[in-house]
């Protein structure tokens, strides 16, 4: 049976909607925070894995002699040496026609992209790991790489994984998803417009690599993986298949996470390593990678190419709108399914849009890249794809780009209704943010300036975008999605001292659930905020749940959990007391923390939790009676909602774009706490304008990874990143549990924002652009082609 | 290489380490001083987030080799605060007031960043400080934040005047 139907309920305290420092913040500014790396324990070994330097090659010989011999060194292990310790790597699923190899954890025979391991060392220091690493002779053979979406679907490649036959790893078995009348569409339009969008390669790129402290006990047979994750579970789940244990001899700590954005979701090979180094040598193993290890290795995402053309009326109406998008999976698999992120673009772009027809079509490609690890908004480029496709039909039918999304954006009117994909769209609010962000603005004004501008060779744009964001969304968009919303375990349990913990299966890395979880609970249950320890990040202390701090779910889903295990447990507890006191249990209330009783008593809660644990004897209810697990299945949901605007400036001689000022206006239903919600969408805007503008996991055309530090895959710093103002269109809701998911909106919006902005400043050049980043040499290229730049660069994207 | 002894001050007390002497300032911070409160981030000097304190500048520890610790005073994230009510500088203050960090790793190098930008004598207003904090990498945040928490901790300290009409939008 789902939760939250109906109205939203009377919480008693005022937490919620509280902009409450967060508790976690005095250990961070402190640096008394606990991330993988302030960890070690005695007898510890240190580890550092040899790479290949090659995008593609045989591996001919691995002659390990002279790194062995190297002071300190107690193990070299190449994949042969584990082969009996580690099953081949599987990440298999069951979705038809979706093509996945079974490779080593460390390369035997073949390296597949610049950075692929090979050889672990271990040595008594970190120093002398990678002294021996340095002598650690392998020999290769070179082969023929391939790196572009483009060449790799060319069936005449060099292909990566022989028993795949090819490197296209997953063509729609459908051949095309067609929702609606698509050909009659295209048949009856005025115009079709076509537009072809390229992302390119980059990721999450947190400041904390990957990492972990693996130990491994003899006696008890037990390993214990200390790691920076997103989902203590899954890690668990992956080790103990992998390395032939049971689950319940795995235990996954995961304390301060120094940023993930998704890039921490999967397990990686090195974590299998390391734990099998740990059984192998009998001795805790640490793993830090360096930055260089983690730009090379540590995957990358948002490698897309999106084609579209869209059936329009003379007036911008729509009619019908085919997609296709070929996304670059790189060299391996991980443990999130490349379909899966291809189908979150064909369930979320058409959005809001009022379009009565759409065809979708999706292949995924292995190249000689870094493997495509998840990243904020995984289904990111499904906003830019729409937004452009917008754009491109404003530019050819000389319609005003804002008047356009005005037009074609479905209205409260028009509520409930559906998305072309079938999926309900109901309390969809992506219109009133629209028109509350063009109040703000003022484009007459700012038209008039901008005219003015080009006199003095001054250039400005304001781009204005819209998306909608499955976060949580209803039931029927998972369905269309393939798979449904996975039910979220929590547990809440009063302990001897009268204080609750709350333990979740979550993994945060700095959205602040010790902060926001707790507050939820201190509402729900009536408790102070400061009674309330939220627990996370341990496989043996929450419940299993696979999914882990993903997919914007913590609001939706482990906020909507623990209010409606508190709700029990404040029953629970209620009763409790009233067995304990001798009273009738409908007279008893917990109010902030005291049962007030119906002769208007106040007990405390710790009064009552103490006699339970301490005097079970004299107890007539257990402590069980203070306890309570409950496993969410979501309700009805909603949509996050939002407009984002950008002002850019250009200059057209240099080709450097500078960002003035940038607005989100969203609706993500009740907020849990509005500082931390600001947080989420500004964050997430930063890393969109990173991706519009700078970053890139840039290769050569001999597959080298080229931008190996941070002096060249380029993060926005505060001078590139504008003021960025946050408007929330409601505080709350009247739907009850209706928290929305914001940590993946602003990074999904922002990009397609940054690029009509530069086109809007562009103007008097009539410069487009389908491929991004806008770094300095494509702006100066479109400027001068006074047109689009399409295909101007090979495919490698370098 | 033959290892050596180097003598500083650090956080208050004297230390004397014994190191390999290629090894960074930063390693030596963490993994023989046990103050893990400096991280590591980048290796390269980029990013900032092992700023510590040496004779009061802020000073990439990456960059700098633990031999040349040798005579100076160091001041890290755990030692910034010390002297302050409740073990927080006002800086560390501002910024847990203003939610200036998320997952916190890039933390105790803003902080020292802005410790030294406010005990210095650079006059400052608002672009100063945005501009001043562009010395250090954020993953999380935009920024947005700690430039709300920096420029709270300047006014608070006297060294900007509260606004006429706002805080940096």
């Amino acid at each position: 049976m789902p939760d939250g139907i109906g109205e939203r309920t009377t919480t008693i305290g005022a937490e919620i909607g509280r902009a409450r420092p967060r508790g976690e913040a005095r250990r961070a500014v402190r640096g008394e925070g606990g991330y993988v790396d302030d960890h070690g324990l005695p007898r510890m070994l240190h580890s550092v894995f040899v790479r290949s330097p090659h995008a593609h090659a045989r591996i001919e010989r691995i002659e390990t002699t002279a790194a062995r011999a190297m002071p300190g060194v107690r193990a070299v292990l190449t994949g042969a040496d584990l082969r009996d310790e580690i099953a081949p790597i599987d990440f298999s699923t069951d979705i038809v026609g979706h093509r996945v190899p079974r490779f080593p954890a460390l390369a035997e025979e073949r390296v597949r992209f610049d950075g692929d391991p090979v050889v672990v060392v271990l040595a008594e220091s970190r120093a002398q790991a990678a002294d021996a690493a340095a002598r650690v002779d392998v020999r290769y053979a070179a082969l023929p790489c391939v790196l572009g979406v483009e060449d790799a679907s060319d069936p005449s490649s060099p292909v990566l994984h022989a028993e795949l036959g090819g490197n296209v790893v997953y063509d729609d078995p459908h051949d095309e998803h067609v929702y609606g009348d698509v050909d009659g569409g295209f048949r009856r339009a005025d115009r079709i417009v076509r537009a072809t969008v390229r992302s390119q390669r980059h990721g999450g790129v947190p400041l904390e690599g990957r990492g972990g402290l693996a130990s491994f006990d003899r006696g008890t047979g037990e390993l214990r993986y200390r790691v920076t994750a997103q989902s203590a579970h899954s890690v668990r789940h992956q080790l103990a298949r992998h390395l032939g244990l049971d689950h319940q001899a795995v235990h996954v700590v995961i304390g301060d996470v120094g940023g993930a954005f998704g890039s921490k979701w999967s397990i990686s090979r090195e974590d299998i390593v390391v734990c099998a180094a740990a059984r192998h040598c009998g001795r805790p193993v640490r793993w830090t990678e360096d930055r260089a290890e983690a730009l090379r290795s540590a995957g990358s995402a948002r490698e897309d190419l999106v084609r579209m053309e869209a059936a329009v009326t003379a007036e911008g109406d729509l009619l019908a709108v085919r997609a296709h998008v070929v996304m670059n999976q790189g060299a391996y698999p991980t443990a999130a399914p490349m379909p899966a992120i291809a189908d979150l673009v064909r369930t979320t772009l058409p959005a809001a849009l009022r379009l009565p027809a759409f065809a979708f079509r999706a292949t995924v490609v292995a190249s000689n890249k870094s493997p495509y690890f998840t990243y904020r908004g995984p289904g990111a480029v499904e906003t830019l794809a729409r937004e452009r496709l917008l754009d491109a039909i404003a530019h050819e039918l000389d319609l005003d780009p804002v008047a356009l999304r005005l037009r074609t954006t479905i209205t409260a009117a028009e509520q409930p209704t559906s998305m072309a994909t079938g999926a309900t769209l109901d309390r969809v609010t992506v219109r009133e943010t629209l028109d509350r962000a063009i109040e703000r603005i003022d484009l007459p004004a700012f038209r008039a300036q901008q005219r003015d501008g080009w006199s003095r060779g001054e250039y400005r744009g304001v781009g204005i975008v819209t998306s909608l964001q499955p976060n949580p969304a209803f039931a029927d968009w998972w369905q269309s999605w393939g798979s449904m919303q996975e039910p979220e375990p929590v547990r809440l349990a009063v302990g001897p001292d009268g204080r609750v913990t709350v333990l979740i299966s979550q993994a945060p890395s700095g959205q602040g659930h010790e902060t926001t979880m707790a507050q939820i609970c201190a509402d729900e249950l009536s408790v102070p905020f400061d009674a309330v320890r939220v627990v996370t990040g341990d496989s043996d202390r929450g419940a299993f749940f696979f999914f882990g701090t993903s997919g914007s779910g913590n609001a939706p889903m482990t906020a909507g959990a623990i209010s409606v295990a508190a709700r029990r447990l404040r029953e629970q507890l209620e009763q409790a007391a009233a067995a304990v006191y001798g009273v009738a249990s409908e007279g008893v209330r917990l109010r902030d923390g005291r049962f007030v009783l119906p002769d208007g008593t106040a007990v405390p809660l710790r009064e009552l939790a103490e006699q339970v644990h301490l005097r079970p004897d004299r107890s007539p209810v257990s402590l069980f009676d203070l306890e309570v697990a409950h496993s969410f299945r979501r309700g009805p949901g909603g949509w996050w909602c939002a407009t984002a605007a950008c002002w850019a400036d250009v200059d057209v001689e240099l080709g450097v774009v500078r960002l003035e000022r940038f607005l989100i206006v969203h609706d993500c239903g009740t907020m849990i706490n509005p500082a931390v919600v600001r947080g989420q969408l500004q964050g997430g805007v930063a890393q969109g304008i990173g991706g519009a503008l700078y970053e890139e996991h840039a290769y050569a055309a001999d597959g080298r990874m080229v931008a190996t530090d941070l002096h060249d895959y380029l993060l926005p710093r505060a001078t590139e990143v504008p003021p960025i103002e946050v408007v929330h269109l409601d505080a709350a809701s009247p739907v009850d549990l209706d928290f929305r998911g914001v940590g993946e909106g602003g990074a999904v919006i922002a990009s397609a924002a940054v690029v009509q902005a530069v086109e809007d400043a562009l103007r008097p050049f009539g410069a487009r652009f389908d491929r991004l980043p806008l770094r300095p040499e494509r702006v100066r290229a479109a400027i001068a082609a006074r047109g689009t730049v399409e295909g101007q660069t090979g495919d490698e994207g370098a | 290489m033959a290892s050596r002894t180097t003598h500083f001050a650090c956080n208050g007390e004297s230390v004397a380490i014994t190191v390999d002497p290629r090894t960074t300032a930063a390693e030596a911070i963490r993994e023989q001083l046990g103050l893990t409160g400096t991280h590591v981030a980048c290796q390269t000097g980029v990013c900032g987030t092992c700023t510590v304190l040496v004779d009061g500048e802020p000073v990439r520890s990456c960059l700098m080799l633990a031999v040349q610790l040798d005579g100076s005073t160091v001041t890290t994230v755990e030692g910034v605060g010390a002297d302050h009510a409740d073990g927080l500088h006002p800086v560390q203050r501002a910024f847990v007031e203003h939610h200036s960090f998320q997952c916190g790793f890039c933390a105790p190098g803003f902080v020292l960043s802005t410790v030294a930008l406010l005990e210095g004598d650079e006059p400052l207003d608002r672009e100063v400080i945005r501009d001043a904090l562009a010395d250090n990498l954020c993953r999380c945040t935009g920024y947005q934040a700690i430039v709300d928490g920096a420029t709270a901790a300047a006014e608070r300290l006297g060294r900007l005047d509260p606004p006429a009409g706002g805080v940096d939008a």
